[in-house]
């Protein structure tokens, strides 16, 4: 009945999160030597168009006769990728506007929360379709940059918290009465008291940054082609998941595998970072 | 009152920032789905009659000053006013989110509160592990595999749409609300079960917390029956934490139903939402904003007002 | 579910006494529902219509659904040559003569009646012609009336029309284009209000079928005019249902929810309709052919032409550098052509002894581009001066087959040294971009009515309206010239067949495929004929015998 029962479990899992990560990190930076094909090469496209899994393909070929398993590998490089920077983006962002709000309050904060409101006030996928519209089309840059301009807003909401309680506490008053220079407080008291939240909250969003990009890329406004994304292959899958699964399922895991993952290390760090847990 | 002018505030906001986007977009409105260049003439015509090359900012204000009135315009593509367009809308969506908030609820708060209880347990790991596996798939591929093995292979039920478009009218009431729930039942389940997930973990924790609470402890002292105290004082205290999430997971609710209307041809306001992106369509897409914004509004205050409702101290003070 | 609950309407043991007694009477029995005139088609369809009123319709699926509810003067026949009038059959009109060659004058059936029981006058017509011409409502097919100078009503069930010079497809554009609307009902309404009106949304017409219902986003349902004067549709009820997007659609027809889908497009989809057991595979001519446009401007400065696609041999060596019937192959399966010239199987009467598509030849491919002074430069790609062999190909997001020979064609332009970069643009996008001249190449599709007099001239033409590459070929103008004033069927053949020669040997385009489509539907459908230019053209004859009813057919009878 106490909370450290399922200690060796998690240890046990977080090892194997982190061991799935790594695989997939590898595989993507390993992909050109370890993909038997190119990403793009249509092997022929009459007579190896949606092959099933076999010896010689072993994830099967699409509808154009590229191999699945090499554009998964490539895949993992373009969808880790995304996820990544796009999560840093949105981690840049969102901790430099909820900084100046929480420290600065009054009219700053109310009018920077307010946008905040607001772009939380919008499901998120429709703001990725309706911010592609404008800009007529992106590549994988832009796309990772409005994934991330997309998804500060909570991040931003988690920040201004945090820094509205640390702003009343003694050793942030103290510096601040001795006149500590702002950039120097944020430095060294802020900074490393948010960097556990943040950690915790970019591991996670990470994940939902890659879920999002499968989403838009359904909607036909993700990774552009003929580039793999792990995204896009699922959505160029589509319409063969009856009669060719294997287009949409092998990246489909993929995704999966790589969300869970990214999921049981955050849980893992915040059960590990969180006092009231480890008691 | 302060709340009322902020959600005003709010509302305002978002219109006006996708009314911007939507006019900044590329691309011409009025253009026919089959790729077929528009007649220039006809195509000059419709952009006198909706004042197009107007100024930005007359265009803004016209729109406003009808919008204020109740008058949202006439959508370009769907051509009927915004206002039928969504009132035709809104319901399927208000049932879609209803029934996937059921989901999400029922189900979440059943595998927590068990998870709670036995925590620790073989079960409970299982159960963890397939929570967090469901909240990593995305939501429209879970969609589609439902609709492929439970509709196209097996035929239990059916592929999408709300009702059915032959029989429905002919049924008894009983027979059309159970039309209703069979073509609901795979898109609720769809979007309520990755928030299933979500509550069942925050349940689980939330009562693990409140099983350290003195209050529970001196229940136990005092030998009252474990079940008791699970469903009088533990999840009691779990309420409060769950209430914030209900607000938390509409607007989610209301994202995710994108793509699950798209899914399963739900005609619900995510789906016209898509649509009019896709066709430049300006009324629309300002009309689907500020419907989606009310929503999250709406959420919030359904949120704090269950939470005043299960908050203790709230309640006694109220 | 059906089986398990009675209908609502407690009319079932009522219509089985009125048809006893009917039989014993001797006297046809009332029942809406006997014989095979049963049978509820339902049409599964993706994206959903806008309005329900001919001049103002802009898609596809709309104009499917009021072609069942609005009738043209004449139709023309399945195949049938749009020159004179003779392959045309009379509809709302009994019979035609010419006064002069400037001047036709019809006769109204006086059988004709608008489903609110008015009859049909001569009067509609004249005012159906004055809305089409109207620009204000930009109907389809405008611009193909500009050579009708007036309509004119000489008593209720004459009217004529002046020509203001003769030409061979002056009766198609007579009678094609123009779906006769009650002036009764819409005389008082502004044509500026007519794109929203509720009208669009709960049509009275004059066709087999009448409106019932329209549920927003769902579905719509017509019911057969039992009256209907050139004789009772043999089905009872079509209902179309409408879904986001195209799998979806499929989908409800595998799974037996809708009985018809028009197109299934690719050869997977096919194979599962085939294996489903209940779906029946319909063959039928495609009306639209699919094509690579090149620019030959630059797409900054509109004047100057472009730097790579403007020289007519690096056209014709991309041309010839792509594998197109393997494309076609992949895509298709079979079930599409390479056509060779700007043109759709609908047309097959052009087909027959139409010029041979340019083979697939790369060692052809390189001496042009070699000649040229395009030389294989670093990362295999050729450079003239500099400049690499590259430029984009635009395509619509919203189009998973286009999407595909994209990714294909950058694949078999990238062995012959050209760099291709695919740029995804949605609709309203593209349109732009293309209007604007704003792209290098674009692969567009068209969609072709029964004549080629209507698009070919438009697309392909020195300053034609839809000439988005700014092509000239002044050799192609000559002889579309010549096919548009051709009288007879064999001159106008050989003409455009000229015309289409003249195209191959200065490729404005790189044509890809000119599908066969392919609809499936259930078995239990007798009597279906399709047609390319308009599939459901003769659903009124298609019947369901009466032992293969479904619980779904009788509901509700």
């Amino acid at each position: 009945m106490s909370a450290a029962a399922p200690a060796p479990r998690v240890r046990h899992a977080d090892r194997a999160a982190l061991g799935v990560l790594a695989g997939l990190v590898l595989a993507a930076l390993l992909a050109p030597w370890l993909a038997p094909h190119g990403p793009t090469d249509q092997l022929d496209i009459v007579g190896l168009a949606s092959q099933p899994p076999s010896a010689r393909f072993w994830l099967g070929t699409d509808a154009v006769s590229r191999d699945v398993l090499s554009r998964v590998l490539h895949g993992a490089r373009v969808s880790l990728a995304v996820g990544a920077f796009g999560t840093l983006v949105a981690l840049v962002l969102g901790a430099g506007i909820g900084l100046v709000a929480g420290w600065s309050g009054g009219r700053t904060d109310a009018l920077l929360m307010g946008l905040v409101d607001t772009g939380l006030a919008v499901p998120r996928v429709l703001l990725v379709l309706a911010v592609v519209a404008v800009t007529g089309g992106l590549g994988t840059g832009g796309l990772v940059l409005l994934l991330g301009a997309t998804g500060w807003f909570g991040i931003a909401r988690l920040v201004r918290g945090q820094v509205r309680s640390l702003r009343t506490r003694a050793f942030v008053e103290a510096a601040r009465t001795m006149g500590a220079p702002v950039p120097w407080i944020v430095r060294h008291h802020l900074l490393p008291h948010l960097a556990t939240p943040l950690l915790v909250a970019a591991t996670l969003g990470m994940g939902q940054m890659m879920l999002l990009e499968a989403g838009v890329s359904f909607l036909g406004v993700g990774v552009r082609p003929p580039a793999a994304s792990w995204g896009n292959m699922i959505a160029d899958g589509r319409a063969t998941l009856a009669t060719a699964p294997w287009v949409s399922l092998f990246p489909g895991l993929a995704i999966v595998g790589s969300v869970l993952a990214l999921t049981v290390i955050s849980e893992g760090m915040r059960r590990r970072l969180d006092p009231r847990e480890t008691a | 009152m302060r709340r009322a002018l902020r959600a005003a505030a709010l509302l305002l906001a978002v219109a006006t920032l996708a009314f911007a986007a939507i006019h900044a977009a590329p691309g011409a409105p009025f253009q026919p789905a089959d790729g077929r260049a528009l007649d220039p003439v006809a195509a000059a015509g419709l952009r006198a009659r909706f004042a197009l090359d107007a100024p930005l900012p007359v265009q803004y204000a016209r729109w406003l000053a009808a919008a204020v009135q109740g008058d949202l315009g006439e959508s370009f593509s769907r051509q009927r006013p915004v206002r039928d367009v969504l009132a035709a809308a809104l319901p399927h969506s208000l049932l879609l989110a209803a029934a996937a908030l059921l989901v999400d609820l029922l189900v979440g708060i059943a595998l927590g509160a068990w998870q709670a209880a036995h925590a620790g347990s073989r079960g409970d790991r299982v159960l963890s592990a397939f929570t967090m596996s469901v909240q990593a798939v995305p939501v429209f591929w879970l969609g589609l595999v439902l609709v492929l093995v439970f509709a196209q292979w097996w035929h239990w039920l059916p592929v999408g749409g709300a009702t059915d478009p032959v029989t429905h009218d002919l049924l008894t009431a009983a027979g059309r609300w159970l039309d209703r729930l069979r073509h609901l039942a795979l898109p609720a389940l769809t979007l309520g079960l990755a928030g299933a997930a979500g509550t069942a973990r925050f349940v689980r924790g939330a009562m693990r917390d409140a099983w350290h609470e003195d209050h529970v402890r001196t229940a136990r002292a005092m030998g009252v029956p474990e079940r008791t105290i699970l469903l009088r004082h533990v999840l009691r205290d779990a309420w409060l934490p769950l209430a914030t999430l209900v607000g938390l997971a509409i607007p989610g609710l209301i994202g995710g139903a994108v793509l699950v209307e798209t899914v399963f041809s739900w005609p619900g306001i995510g789906r016209v939402a898509t649509d009019a992106i896709l066709a430049r369509d300006h009324p629309l897409v300002v009309g689907t904003a500020l419907v989606s914004a009310a929503a999250v509004v709406l959420g919030g205050l359904v949120g704090d007002l269950l939470a005043a409702w299960a908050d203790p101290r709230v309640r006694r003070s109220a | 579910m059906l089986r398990s609950l009675p209908p609502r309407r407690p009319a079932r043991r009522a219509t089985l006494a009125a048809l006893v007694l009917a039989a014993a009477l001797g006297c046809a029995p009332a029942d809406p529902c006997a014989g095979d005139r049963c049978g509820t088609l339902v049409i599964a369809a993706p994206g959903s219509p806008a309005s329900l009123l001919p001049p103002v319709i802009q898609g596809a699926l709309d104009r499917d659904i009021s072609d069942q509810l609005f009738l043209r003067l004449a139709d023309l026949r399945a195949g049938a040559s749009t020159i004179g009038d003779s392959g045309f059959a009379p509809q709302l009109a009994q019979s035609w003569r010419w006064e002069d060659p400037r001047t036709l004058t019809f006769t109204l059936d006086p059988r004709a009646r608008w489903h609110d029981g008015a009859r049909v006058t001569a009067l509609d017509v004249a005012f159906t012609f004055k809305a089409y011409a109207d620009s204000a409502l930009g109907a389809n097919g405008r611009p193909a009336l500009a050579r009708i100078a007036s309509v004119t009503a000489k008593d209720s069930v004459t009217v004529t029309f002046a020509f203001t010079a003769p030409y061979p497809e002056a009766f198609f554009d007579a009678t094609y284009h123009m779906r006769i609307l009650p002036a009764h009902l819409l005389g008082a309404v502004p044509r500026a209000e007519w794109r929203s009106h509720p009208f669009g949304r709960s049509p009275v017409g004059n066709g087999p079928y009448r409106f019932v219902k329209w549920d927003a986003e769902q579905a719509v349902t017509l019911e057969a005019d039992t009256s209907f004067f050139l004789g009772r549709p043999h089905l009872a009820r079509l209902v179309w249902r409408f879904a986001a997007d195209l799998p979806s659609a499929l989908q409800q027809v595998l799974a037996k929810e809708a009985d018809a889908i028009e197109v299934l497009v690719s050869p997977p989809n096919v194979a599962l309709a085939e294996h489903t057991g209940h779906l029946a595979i319909h063959p039928y001519p495609g009306g639209t052919y699919a094509f690579l446009r090149f620019n030959t401007k630059a797409a900054v400065s509109r004047a100057a032409p472009h730097p790579v696609l403007a020289d007519a041999d690096v056209r014709r060596a991309l041309v010839l550098a792509v594998d197109r019937a393997s494309l076609a192959q992949n895509v298709f399966g079979g079930r599409a052509k390479v056509p060779p010239g700007p043109m759709p199987l609908l047309w097959g009467w052009l087909w027959a002894g139409a010029p041979p598509v340019p083979p697939f030849d790369t060692t052809q491919a390189a001496r042009l581009l070699d000649a040229g002074g395009w030389t294989v430069g670093p990362g295999g790609v050729r450079r003239k001066g500099g400049r690499p062999l590259a430029f984009s190909v635009m395509v619509p997001s919203t189009s998973a087959g286009r999407k595909q020979y994209a990714v294909l064609l950058q694949e078999q332009l990238k062995r012959i040294g050209a760099d291709v970069t695919i740029e995804e643009v949605d609709l309203p996008t593209m349109m732009q971009r293309l209007q604007a001249g704003r792209f290098e190449t674009a692969i567009e599709a068209m969609q072709g009515d029964p004549t080629p007099a209507t698009t070919v001239g438009p697309l392909w033409e020195s300053g034609g309206e839809m000439n988005f590459g700014r092509y000239a070929n002044p050799a192609f103008d000559t002889q579309v010239a010549a096919a548009r004033s051709a009288t007879e069927a064999a001159a106008a053949q050989a003409a455009w067949q000229r015309a289409f020669a003249a195209l191959a040997a200065d490729p404005p385009a790189m044509m890809l495929f000119a599908p066969e489509n392919v609809a499936a539907i259930d078995r239990r459908f007798a009597d279906v004929t399709l047609r390319g230019d308009g599939w459901l053209a003769h659903v009124r004859q298609w019947r369901v015998p009466p032992e293969q009813l479904t619980e779904r057919d009788k509901a509700g009878r």
